[in-house]
């Protein structure tokens, strides 16, 4: 009897899934705990293990596929069992396009003799050059003999990937077309009076779905926007003495973990007393209700490659700032490298979002649901300032706390807004 | 530099050889007095004395046999077969003894023989006296086999034969010895296993052996007329094949066309083909691989037929052409 | 002539190593322990000892498919060349050629040829050498009688002859090539006479009289190293086994083969050294007990090396 391999749900509010990479192929031989694939979930990568030992019987979704969780994604079973697939709305429109392509490809061919649904004459100069160009040789009108196609007729494609889709379904001919792009590349607007209507339905076709991360980032940040009603309040500190303090300490810490101190370690270590003394900043706002949370878990924003991830550092309040050092350090690493596990991305109570080092002044960052605050730190920046009646240079840096105000209110956060600057202010208030 | 002809420059090879290293020594049939039957030989009996230019009665296998065994125990004999066509009398000697003798003895010797022979036609002297049979050799694990195109390569290759310490088979061609080509007068050798790009283009890739080395370039010449630069390629050497030449080659002009005197069936550009075929080359081809070779025939006797039974350099602008679109 | 008695001896121990090794060897190829086939030379061991004693140790020699005995006869490594057979790494050859390639280049040993005849121009060559180095150094060439209608037979004692190499030239007559009787396929009573169509001396002797062999060959070596030039010499043998494993002996009667194993060259040659008071029983059954335990000691030399590695397949293709 063949056993379905589902979409796993993993994680409370995992709906869907990613597949990224197939590890095996149908027909291979499986044994029990082997990796058969891996998805994208939500917050993080996942290899997805055999349940049983058997053969790859069939396989439902490819690599880039979106998929519901626990429904299924492949059958193992014995060698030439039979399985009964439910009939998908998906099938049936593949059948359709198909039956289309069937359709124009007779009237395709060119000049020369190749007959319908005969395979296509290219030399191996223009297959490698339609390979690296991602163009479809059968777009293509053969200009060598016996119907031959090339390397001529590849390189003289000029025309967008749509273009050519749409000269392909209308059967236009593209070397007729005068390109309007760069070097006379064919575009799809190009073709518009020849395809008329087409062009808009096609066209959505090239937008790129939402998918994996992005996707994941995209839902949270709506739904923060949309739920939470964000008030944003700024205040800009000086970071004279924790420069200094940085300058000073920085060395110690290179010399005894062959660690760098930054300042992002340094206002962690700020906020992490900070929420101690204002519980109300260190909270979730879950099912209309309000959890306090006993630890200071802080969640640290790092921009990766794939994505905004956001790993949490828990028990920021016991922890000294070498210690901080240490565990940013590493989250942020694993973060980069996609080896974070489930626990590292969960049970945060407040977040960081540091955009200083781009130079950013300050800016409005978006709640980390369900989170009711999240601080975003901008650029150190040499500034006159008033002090005495003179004009002295500081070190000044704006802080902008945004937090969510059917959990917060303005003084509170205030308050708490004013008590980080003063940590900041004067270090020594840290002991 | 002096400018010499092939075979002078093929003698001179020899002479500066025998006084660089006494074991060499010459034996063939009428290479004394008389010279050799192409006067490449002449005046080294002068030369050299009687004990190394040695005259040899009409028996290929007896003397080709004894060069193996000399070499096999010092000396570096240079043996001349008088038409390439009578190497099929001591096929046994060259394919079972000298090619395998190393082998076979699992390293204990080495055969270090050299076979110089005249191929090719073009003089009238039909079948049995014309042909190119160098294919039937290269197939042979344990022979190295050259085929110089001009006097420059011919001294320098023919030094590196004598040199080398393997049985060498040694293509000359009959119409290319009066051929004068400028020639450095200190002592040079060519290396085995390198091409030589004859004339540089970007069109077409015409790779050629021995006198349609020439030929290529006459027709590379009058295509350029119309517009169409090719690449000549010597070849030089069969064993050992320089392919890394040939197929950086066809990846930059997409098209390749061979060119030998031999009968097309089983001969060398076959092998050329192959090797493109497997080759990362082969994802550059733009066109078939043309070969342009002999009929398979018999080399005829009258001049039209004879001529007409092997390329001419009419016959590679044609065929090239048919690789140019 | 007057031959040292050490030297007797020593011809006798070549024979019986010989005869031990061939028996050896039979007894593999019928248990299918050899790859291949081998070419014994049991009953030509005179063929053998007799001219080969009769070089000085730097001499070259080219021998027959038939060569074990002569390898021996020159101071070969029976362990080498029972490896050899076996096809293993420690042969001569490196495993690389078996029985009919067995060389041994140091000890003048220019190896046996697998083609009838292949091995004479080569020797022919190797006087030429000799002649041209002035080293003073004689090639002893040896090839059967179905050698001599080859066209290089021709051809080299022709080339010999005109420029006087010192070669010797000996023809085993075992009266059969394959299967063809030497009296159907060659129109002379004698092989030695096929000499005087190059002007060079030919005698025909017993092939089973090791020190006749002997005393002729040693003649014509002397007269070879003083530029004299190169001789023919023929010996009527009689091999007792087939031409190789697979050949079931339908050409000849039993009778024949059984006529010719009385006239046993070993056999001969302990008589003839018992009567000279050479030989005792008590030193014969030592001869015989070494002899024997040589050829055991190769055997497991042999089995115990290892074949040659893939690594070795396309070593040794060019120098």
């Amino acid at each position: 009897m063949a056993v379905e391999l589902l979409m796993p749900k993993m994680g409370m509010t995992m709906e869907e899934g990613t597949i990224i990479k197939w590890h095996k192929m149908e027909g291979d031989w499986l044994k029990k705990g082997e990796i058969v694939l891996e998805i994208q979930t939500d917050k993080v990568k996942m290899e997805i293990e055999s349940p049983e030992e058997g053969v790859l019987l069939k396989v439902l979704a490819g690599e880039g596929d979106v998929v519901p969780v626990n429904k299924p994604i492949a059958y193992i079973g014995e060698q030439g069992e039979e399985i009964a697939i439910p009939e998908t709305s998906e099938s049936a429109d593949s059948e359709v396009a198909v039956a289309e392509k069937a359709d124009t490809s007779p009237q395709q061919t060119a000049a020369g003799s190749s007959e319908p649904g005969s395979k296509i004459k290219a030399t191996p100069a223009a297959k490698r050059l339609a390979r690296e160009k991602g163009i479809d040789l059968s777009n293509i009108k053969p200009g060598g003999p016996n119907g031959r196609v090339i390397a001529a007729d590849v390189e003289s494609i000029k025309a967008t990937p749509l273009a050519q889709r749409i000269a392909q379904e209308k059967n236009i001919d593209l070397s007729e077309i005068k390109g309007s792009g760069v070097n006379e590349k064919v575009r799809s607007e190009d073709l518009e009076d020849k395809a008329d209507t087409f062009v808009e339905e096609i066209k959505e076709v090239s937008v790129q779905p939402l998918k994996g991360l992005r996707k994941v980032v995209a839902e949270r940040m709506s739904r923060s926007w949309d739920n939470a009603p964000h008030a944003s309040i700024n205040l800009e500190v000086d970071m004279s003495e924790m420069s200094r303090f940085r300058e000073k300490v920085s060395p110690v810490m290179e010399k005894k973990k062959g660690l760098k101190v930054s300042y992002n370690h340094l206002l962690i270590r700020v906020l992490a007393q900070a929420l101690k003394d204002h519980p109300e900043l260190n909270a979730r706002f879950i099912d209309n209700g309000i959890e306090y949370c006993d630890q200071v878990n802080i969640g640290i924003a790092v921009a990766t490659e794939d994505g905004l991830i956001v790993p949490v550092l828990h028990g920021a309040e016991l922890m000294d700032v070498e210690q901080i050092v240490v565990r940013a350090d590493e989250l942020i690493k694993k973060a980069r490298h996609g080896e974070l596990v489930l626990s590292e991305l969960e049970g945060g109570s407040f977040t960081i979002s540091n955009l200083g080092m781009y130079g950013i002044k300050s800016f409005t960052p978006i709640i980390n649901p369900p989170e009711v605050g999240i601080i975003g730190a901008g650029a150190i920046k040499e500034q006159p300032v008033v002090e005495n009646g003179t004009i002295v240079i500081k070190s000044i840096t704006t802080l902008s706390l945004s937090f969510d105000h059917r959990a917060v209110d303005g003084a509170q956060a205030a308050l708490f807004l004013s008590h980080v600057k003063e940590l900041l202010e004067e270090p020594f208030r840290l002991i | 530099m002096e400018e010499i002809t092939y075979g002078q420059a093929v003698r001179d090879a020899m002479r500066e050889e025998m006084y660089r290293d006494e074991n060499v020594f010459l034996m063939g049939e009428d290479i004394g007095v008389y010279g050799g039957a192409f006067g490449i030989t002449s005046g080294m009996l002068n030369e050299f004395g009687e004990e190394r230019v040695r005259d040899t009665p009409i028996s290929e296998a007896g003397f080709v046999g004894a060069g193996v065994g000399a070499a096999m125990v010092g000396m570096r004999p240079i043996v001349e077969i008088m038409f390439s066509d009578f190497v099929t009398m001591c096929f046994d000697q060259i394919v079972n003894q000298a090619a395998k003798i190393r082998y076979m003895l699992g390293g204990q010797v080495s055969v270090p023989l050299v076979i110089r022979t005249p191929g090719g036609s073009g003089t009238g002297a039909a079948a049995q006296h014309s042909q190119s049979l160098e294919a039937l050799f290269a197939h042979i694990p344990g022979l190295k086999v050259v085929m110089p195109a001009n006097a420059y390569d011919a001294k320098g290759l023919l030094k590196s034969a004598i040199r080398d310490d393997n049985p060498v088979l040694f293509f000359e061609h009959k119409l290319l010895y009066k051929k004068k080509v400028s020639v450095p007068k200190e002592d040079y050798t060519v290396p085995f296993g390198v091409a030589d790009i004859k004339r540089s283009g970007g069109d077409v890739t015409i790779a050629a052996t021995s006198i349609m080395v020439s030929r290529a370039q006459e027709a590379a010449e009058k295509l350029s007329n119309e517009g169409i630069e090719c690449e000549v390629i010597d070849l030089r050497t069969l064993v050992p094949f320089d392919r890394e030449t040939v197929v950086g080659s066809v990846k930059k002009t997409g098209r390749l066309v061979i060119v030998q005197e031999a009968c097309k069936r089983g001969g060398f550009s076959s092998e050329v083909a192959a090797e493109i075929v497997e080759s990362e080359a082969f994802d550059y081809l733009d066109a078939p691989i043309k070969r342009v070779a002999g009929k398979n025939i018999p080399i005829p006797y009258c001049i039209e037929l004879e001529k007409a039974a092997v390329p001419q350099v009419e016959d590679i602008i044609t065929d090239t052409k048919t690789v140019l679109y | 002539m007057k031959l040292s008695n050490k030297l007797k001896i020593n011809m006798l121990k070549q024979m019986l190593l010989t005869r031990y090794f061939e028996e050896a060897v039979d007894n593999f190829f019928s248990r299918g322990l050899i790859h291949g086939t081998a070419h014994l030379s049991i009953g030509e061991e005179a063929m053998a000892a007799g001219p080969i004693n009769a070089l000085k140790k730097d001499d070259l020699m080219v021998i027959t498919h038939r060569g074990h005995g002569s390898s021996i006869a020159k101071g070969a490594d029976i362990n080498k060349m029972m490896a050899e057979l076996m096809g293993k790494v420690t042969g001569y050859n490196k495993g690389k050629g078996g029985s009919i390639h067995i060389a041994n280049l140091e000890q003048g040993n220019l190896g046996p040829n697998g083609i009838v005849g292949g091995g004479i121009p080569i020797a022919t060559g190797a006087a030429l050498a000799q002649k041209m180095k002035q080293t003073g150094r004689v090639v002893l060439c040896f090839f059967g009688d179905g050698a001599t209608n080859i066209g290089v037979f021709h051809e080299s004692l022709n080339l010999a002859s005109i420029w006087q190499l010192p070669i010797v030239y000996v023809c085993v007559n075992n009266q059969y090539g394959m299967s063809a009787c030497i009296g159907d396929v060659c129109p002379v009573q004698n092989l030695s006479d096929r000499a005087s169509a190059y002007d060079m001396e030919g005698i025909t002797v017993d092939g089973n009289d090791v020190l006749r062999l002997y005393e002729v060959t040693d003649r014509a070596i002397k007269k070879a190293r003083k530029g004299e030039g190169p001789s023919l010499i023929e010996g009527i043998t009689y091999r007792w086994k087939g031409h190789s494993k697979s050949d079931p002996n339908l050409y000849r009667t039993k009778e024949e083969m059984e006529e010719w194993m009385e006239k046993c060259p070993i056999k001969r040659f302990k008589e003839y050294l018992f009567e000279e008071g050479v030989l005792t029983a008590e030193k014969l059954n030592d001869l015989e007990n070494t002899a024997q335990k040589e050829i055991d000691t190769a055997v497991e030399f042999a089995s115990e090396s290892a074949y040659p590695g893939l690594e070795l397949l396309e070593e040794d293709l060019y120098a």
